[in-house]
Parts: C-alpha cells; sequence; structure tokens
C-alpha cells in the first residue's frame, strides 16, 4: 500500500475527517502523521522541518489530495499495533480545546520542540509561546502534560 | 551590499558573474579549500542542460558561493534590523548556505534517484548531513573555526532552534532559490526566468508570528518570482530533451554500477554504506560528473561491455538521446490521478511500439512527474498596511492565486534513432 493510503487509513483509524481541501485540513493531516511518527513510532517515512505552523514535511504537502480521495472512497486498514493508543492520546487533546486543529498543531509543536529542534530546547512550553505569542499559555500547558509523557521521556525536554 | 555584517572581516574576494564581488571570511575560506568542497566545481548546476542550452554549463561551485552571498546580503539586513541577535549567527548562516549542495551526486538529480532506491536509501539531504558531520575535511574546518556541525545540519534540514533560519534557506521564498533563479536564467538565456533579487531582499520583512514575509509593496517582484519558477520549470528544469538526456544518464549509471561491481571504488558507491565510507575517509572529491564522464568513456573501449550499453553511452555522448514521441504535459490545480488515463495510455502504447519494433525496454520510456508550483502551507506571506500578514495566495491583488498550482508532465521518449519507426508505428495506431 503506498504511504498516502497508510495516511487516509490512519486518519480513518482516529476518527479524524479531513473534508475539503483548505490550510486548516491540511494543517490537521500534517500534525496527525508528525505525532504519530515522531511520538508512536509509526515508520511512513516522510521528513519534517519547522515551519510557521509547527512540524511540516513538504513530500506529505504533496500527497494531500491522494490521501482526501483516499479517505474518500473508504480508506483501507492500517495494521499498526498502536492506533488504540494513539487514539487514546487524540481523544485527551481534543478534550483540552474545542478547535481540534489548534490543539493538534500546538502537540505537534511540542513534541518537536522537544524532540527534534537543535541546540536542544530546555523549555518547550514558553519556547513555543515565544514562537506563537497568540496562543493560550494555559492550553498550551495542558496539551504539554498530555505530549511531555508520550513523545518526550527521555529527550531531554522538561518544563 | 557586500553580505556581511560590520565587524565580520573579508579575507578574500571572488568575482562571480551574477553578484559581482563575493566576500569570503577566514572559517568560508577554510571551507572552500578542502577536496570535498572543490569536487563541486566538477559538478555543474543543470547536469545535462548544456546538451540544449550551450551556455549552462555553471556548477554547484559557483551557485554555492552566490547561495551565501546572499544569504549574508538578507541575514545581514534582518541583523540590522534586530531580528538576527549576533554578527556570528550571519556567519553561521553564510556557512550554512554555501554548504547546502554539499551533498549532490554527479549529476545531480539525473543520479540521485539510484541512491534514493537502495536499500537502505541515501538521499540527498542525507548525504549532505553525513558530509557535514564526517567527511573529516569539511567537519575540521568547521570545528577548527567555532562552528558546531550539527548546528548547520540542523538549519540545513529545517529544525534549527531559531525558525526564521529554517525559512531562510528552505522556504518558499529562499536564497537558495534566489540565486538559482538568476544564475540559471542568465547562463541558460531564458531571461523571463529571471527575478528582481535586489527588490525582493528589500521588502523581505518578517511577520508578527516570526515568518519571512514580503511587504505589500514588493508584491510585483514577488509575483515575478512564483512565475519565474514556473517558467523555469517548463523550458529548463523540465524540458522534453534536457529530462530525455537525464533518463538517459539515470540508466547509464545504473548499468556501470554494475558492470564494474569489481573495482574497489564502484563497489562502495553501490551501497549507502559504501557511500558513508568514502565520505569517512575523505575520498569524495573525485565523484563528479568528469568521472562520470570518464567512466562512460572507457566503458565505450572496453569489450566486455554489452552492446546495449554502449548504444546508451553513445546516445549520451554523441546527443543522440531520446527524443519526446508524445507530450501530454499540463498545468493543472490538483495533484495528478493515479489511475491518469494519459498515462495509461502512454504505457499502452509504449509497449505496443516496443513489440512493432523489437525493441528492447530501453528503446521507448515513459516519463511522468507531478511538481507542485505553489503549495498552500508553503506560499510567502504579504505583510499588509495594518501590520498583518497573509499568504500571497489569498491576497486580493495578488496574481500569484491565478497561478496554476502544478504542473504534470507526461511524456514518451523513443531513443532518436528509433524515433522515425517509432511515429510511423504510432500514426498507424492512432489511425
Amino acid at each position: 500500500m503506498a504511504r498516502y493510503s497508510d495516511v487516509a487509513a490512519l486518519l480513518k483509524a482516529l476518527g479524524i475527517k479531513i473534508e475539503g481541501d483548505d490550510l486548516r485540513n491540511r494543517l490537521v493531516v500534517q500534525k496527525v502523521v508528525y505525532l504519530a511518527q515522531a511520538c508512536f513510532g509509526l515508520d511512513l517515512g516522510y521528513k519534517f522541518k519547522w515551519y510557521s505552523r509547527g512540524p511540516y514535511s513538504r513530500g506529505l504537502g504533496r500527497e494531500f489530495g491522494r490521501i482526501v480521495k483516499s479517505m474518500d472512497s473508504g480508506g483501507g486498514e492500517l495494521e499498526w499495533g498502536r492506533v488504540g493508543e494513539m487514539r487514546m492520546f487524540i481523544d485527551r487533546l481534543r478534550r483540552i480545546g474545542d478547535d481540534e486543529a489548534e490543539v493538534l498543531e500546538i502537540a505537534a509543536s511540542l513534541a518537536m520542540l522537544c524532540r527534534d529542534i537543535y541546540p536542544p530546547v530546555q523549555d518547550p512550553v514558553a519556547e513555543l509561546l515565544r514562537r506563537k505569542g497568540f496562543l493560550k499559555k494555559e492550553v498550551v500547558g495542558r496539551v504539554w502534560e498530555v505530549v511531555r509523557s508520550v513523545c518526550c521521556l527521555g529527550t531531554g525536554g522538561e518544563h | 551590499m557586500n553580505g556581511l555584517p560590520e565587524g565580520i572581516r573579508s579575507v578574500k574576494r571572488v568575482y562571480d558573474e551574477i553578484h559581482g564581488y563575493i566576500e569570503l571570511t577566514s572559517p568560508e575560506v577554510e571551507i572552500v579549500d578542502t577536496p570535498t568542497f572543490q569536487r563541486l566545481r566538477y559538478i555543474k548546476q543543470l547536469a545535462s542542460a548544456w546538451y540544449v542550452y550551450p551556455g549552462a554549463t555553471h556548477t554547484r561551485f559557483s551557485h554555492s558561493l552566490g547561495v551565501m552571498h546572499v544569504m549574508g546580503i538578507l541575514a545581514t539586513k534582518l541583523y540590522q534590523e534586530g531580528f538576527i541577535s549576533s554578527r556570528d549567527d550571519v556567519q553561521l548562516l553564510r556557512i550554512a548556505a554555501m554548504l547546502h549542495d554539499v551533498g549532490h551526486t554527479p549529476f545531480s538529480h539525473a543520479i540521485e534517484p539510484y541512491y534514493a532506491n537502495l536499500d537502505p536509501p541515501m538521499t540527498h539531504e542525507e548525504l549532505t548531513r553525513l558530509i557535514v558531520l564526517r567527511d573529516p575535511y569539511i567537519r575540521d574546518a568547521l570545528e577548527r573555526n567555532g562552528f558546531d556541525p550539527w548546528s548547520v545540519v540542523a538549519i540545513l534540514e529545517g529544525r534549527y532552534r531559531e525558525p526564521l533560519f529554517n525559512q531562510l534557506l528552505s522556504g518558499d521564498l529562499d536564497v537558495d532559490r534566489m540565486d538559482y533563479l538568476l544564475r540559471d536564467a542568465l547562463h541558460t538565456g531564458v531571461i523571463y526566468g529571471s527575478i528582481d533579487v535586489h527588490r525582493l531582499i528589500a521588502t523581505i520583512m518578517v511577520d508578527r508570528e516570526g515568518s519571512l514575509a514580503v511587504a505589500e509593496k514588493g508584491l510585483d517582484a514577488l509575483e515575478n518570482f512564483y512565475l519565474a519558477r514556473l517558467h523555469m520549470y517548463r523550458a529548463v528544469y523540465y524540458h522534453k530533451s534536457i529530462v530525455g538526456y537525464e533518463l538517459l544518464l539515470r540508466m547509464i549509471y545504473e548499468r556501470l554500477m554494475e558492470l564494474y561491481r569489481d573495482r574497489p571504488t564502484v563497489a562502495l558507491l553501490r551501497t549507502a554504506q559504501g557511500v558513508r565510507r568514502i565520505v569517512e575517509e575523505g575520498r569524495l572529491y573525485f565523484w563528479h560528473d568528469n568521472w562520470l564522464l570518464g567512466l562512460m568513456v572507457e566503458a565505450l573501449e572496453e569489450d566486455r561491455v554489452d552492446e546495449e550499453t554502449r548504444e546508451l553511452i553513445k546516445a549520451f555522448l554523441f546527443r543522440r538521446g531520446y527524443k519526446v514521441l508524445l507530450d501530454h504535459s499540463r498545468f493543472s490545480d490538483s495533484e495528478l490521478d493515479e489511475d491518469d488515463e494519459d498515462v495509461a495510455r502512454l504505457y499502452e502504447i509504449s509497449r505496443t511500439l516496443r513489440l512493432r519494433m523489437r525493441a528492447p525496454a530501453i528503446a521507448v520510456t515513459v516519463f511522468v512527474d507531478d511538481i507542485p508550483i505553489i503549495t498552500i502551507e508553503e506560499a510567502v506571506r504579504v505583510i499588509t498596511k495594518d501590520g498583518s500578514s497573509i499568504s500571497a495566495y489569498n491576497h486580493p491583488r495578488s496574481l500569484i492565486r491565478f497561478m496554476p498550482r502544478r504542473l504534470h508532465v507526461k511524456r514518451l521518449y523513443v531513443l532518436a534513432a528509433l524515433h522515425p519507426t517509432a511515429s510511423r508505428i504510432l500514426s498507424m495506431i492512432r489511425v
């Protein structure tokens, strides 16, 4: 199965709906795939860099239309043992805020700050607030509580 | 504008055909003088484009210096405006810029797929990382001058702690593109591929979210930048004959790697681990366009080389490569479907042609690519009069939102010697 089909199957398994080609939906796909790769070890082969809205993969952005099409046609099944675990993780994030895209963006950004950014970031929450001053500190702090234990243990990222 | 902030001293200058004098600092001279960086003198920027545009013989070496220079100008401006905090960071950015292409293979994009398809694969980005971290010349030059190779790699990979640094080298409007559009347009003569780099730099700002953006008054220059890119894709980077010669080179490389597998150097170049060893031993200097051309010439003189490989090499060396038989390329706003009817038809015709001409598989080939021109996420932001910023793709006065988002390239190629026969058969099939 092509990797974009795996992404479609992942989104379906996580109960995430992507309808239409707009920036919000594109962001959701980017952040979910980053979290799946970085925090849950799903190897889809996408490479991420830090862009203005956090982790971003050019390769994934190029396949967005195919992902949507694959989802529209029902999508396949993803044979991956950690689907349930990631679904619980996403559900915990959803309970923090009404805007799913924003919460996912915060979660993926915090995960990238504690895992991939160099030189290492000592305080991912403070760093994210420095980068995105418009975010609410309380929301970022609550997302960090969820992200830290799953994505950042042993990476040196501490708040 | 010499690309150096006050307090950083130039020790050497090089005259460049695009930018005039390019100033070099002491650490930069040390890097340029390594065998690994000198290798870039022998890798042409546009691989085989000089088969179509005879002047396109410029190299990765001059482009790398050019990118460093443009980075110097832009980073100095951002330093003076307070968006970059120290002069040392400007120097770090210049060094990252000059090393951004150090991992190119001979003939760049023509040969890269060979390494991307290895198991484990070795991409251009991975090779760059490996060279910066493990090549003894580059690593030592960096460390001797107090630069952390990991910081250079983080900037090149877009995950450096200062997000602005990442955008300068790998955003939609980055210093790499600013130099290569100017340089490639000049050397090919495709004048509509050129850009107004000074206007762009003058109007580049940082928006409230800390992202690179262009002031509204720079919108014309930004539109020209996107249009220039689009023209260059069609006129140069995906030109029908240039792509044909790159396909040919790829086939030849695969065959030579197989043919000379008993040679110690080639044996190493066949695997990612082998390339890693060459890098770590500081022996990468030979791996360039001229080395591959030499290998081709040598193969032509050897009896043990099969006829098909010789024909491919002759087709390349004597400019008798693939010619386009059918071209269904077009602009589009959506991704190319996997079951695209044009592509399916091209494959069907290629099978028919092979059968009717009793030709080997190499005689006919299909080339398909789906090239993004503008992606929503990456489109440059424009700062409006009230100080907020919006994507250039959504700006009400921007031409950019009317531009196609993708270029679909769909072509059927036939070796030149068989083109007349294939054309005849094709006309019969169509009847």
